[in-house]
């Protein structure tokens, strides 16, 4: 399946490799950009991968997402980590693509981590479909 | 994260245009570096993934047993007993009546340790709150374990709670009614 994403998006995958490079196995910041960065990257493979629109929960890498929306929102997750616990939010639009809306970890701040990034989400794909619009 | 990099990527702006992602989905296969981790965490999640669709509906299945047959023993909807099969974090109390249910047998819990014996624990004390049976007749290797503190806590929450603080179970939730510190822990878990 046919990936897109917002440039911010990419830069903000840039930026997360750029922090992930360290010689220094000490350095904690670049460990968990390692982390995050590692998932990030097999969230990006499991959607390439994708032969469909999922159509039910499949835990724990895919699940819908239940938050209020104006759009069918779906996010990828992986198995627990003490240190991590990244998510990222796609829409499925039609079958042949997907779109990657917001990559970030909240586990600092868990569930409540969807309010704001749901949000964030709807407004991307707001702006996603007025482009698909005009183009 | 450095300072450089949010902990989550950026809200949209007008300028923002959709692009096609393959380019940084090829460079991840391209690089051994990137490669390897995305790689492990994939094996991590068919790991997980496989270990979720052999967990309880094949236990379940193995009994010749549907959905609604359990639901009939334990008194729920069956749409209940799908709704835990699926769960991926379940109250040990739930466990062990999903398996009473199904099997007839009792829940066990081991404890490995990297320098000495494994410990075996009867969770027969780990019940529901109408389960008085378990809550007056705890087992002998209950009376092993460290006291916990006298609570009016129902007992599902006491025992899970002092199991989760060993850290020694995943796929066990805590209490709901824990002190701030244990509540906050609890919502740093995955879900």
């Amino acid at each position: 399946m046919l990936v897109r994403g917002a440039d911010s998006f990419s830069r903000w995958l840039t930026s997360l490799r750029l922090d992930a490079k360290s010689n220094n196995p000490n350095n904690t910041a670049a460990r968990v950009a390692r982390l995050r960065l590692d998932r990030i990257n097999a969230f990006l493979l499991v959607l390439s991968r994708m032969q469909a629109v999922p159509t039910a929960d499949d835990p724990p890498v895919i699940k819908r997402i239940r938050q209020s929306s104006r759009y069918e929102l779906w996010r990828l997750g992986h198995p627990h980590h003490s240190e991590v616990c990244v998510r990222l939010i796609v829409h499925f639009h039609a079958s042949e693509a997907v779109v990657a809306l917001v990559g970030g970890d909240k586990l600092r701040v868990s569930d409540q981590w969807y309010d704001t990034a749901v949000k964030q989400a709807n407004a991307a794909l707001d702006h996603y479909y007025r482009q698909r619009e005009v183009s | 994260m450095s300072k450089h990099t949010p902990t989550t990527s950026p809200a949209i702006t007008a300028r923002d245009t959709f692009v096609d992602l393959t380019p940084a989905i090829d460079a991840i296969n391209a690089d051994p570096e990137l490669s390897t981790g995305a790689r492990t965490v994939l094996a991590e999640i068919d790991a997980a993934q496989v270990a979720h669709a052999l967990g309880l509906q094949m236990l379940r299945a193995s009994f010749g047993l549907t959905q609604a047959d359990v639901a009939a023993n334990l008194g729920l909807s069956q749409a209940n007993i799908a709704q835990t099969e699926h769960r991926q974090d379940l109250l040990v109390s739930t466990l062990r009546r999903y398996v009473k249910a199904i099997t007839g047998g009792e829940l066990r819990l081991i404890i490995t340790f990297p320098n000495r014996a494994p410990l075996e624990f009867d969770l027969g004390e780990v019940a529901s709150p109408t389960d008085k049976r378990s809550v007056q007749q705890p087992t002998s290797r209950a009376a092993m374990r460290p006291k916990a503190a006298p609570s009016s806590t129902r007992p599902e929450g006491r025992v899970s709670q002092r199991v989760a603080s060993e850290r020694t179970v995943g796929h066990v939730l805590p209490p709901k009614h824990t002190s701030k510190a244990s509540a906050t822990k609890r919502t740093s878990r995955a879900r």
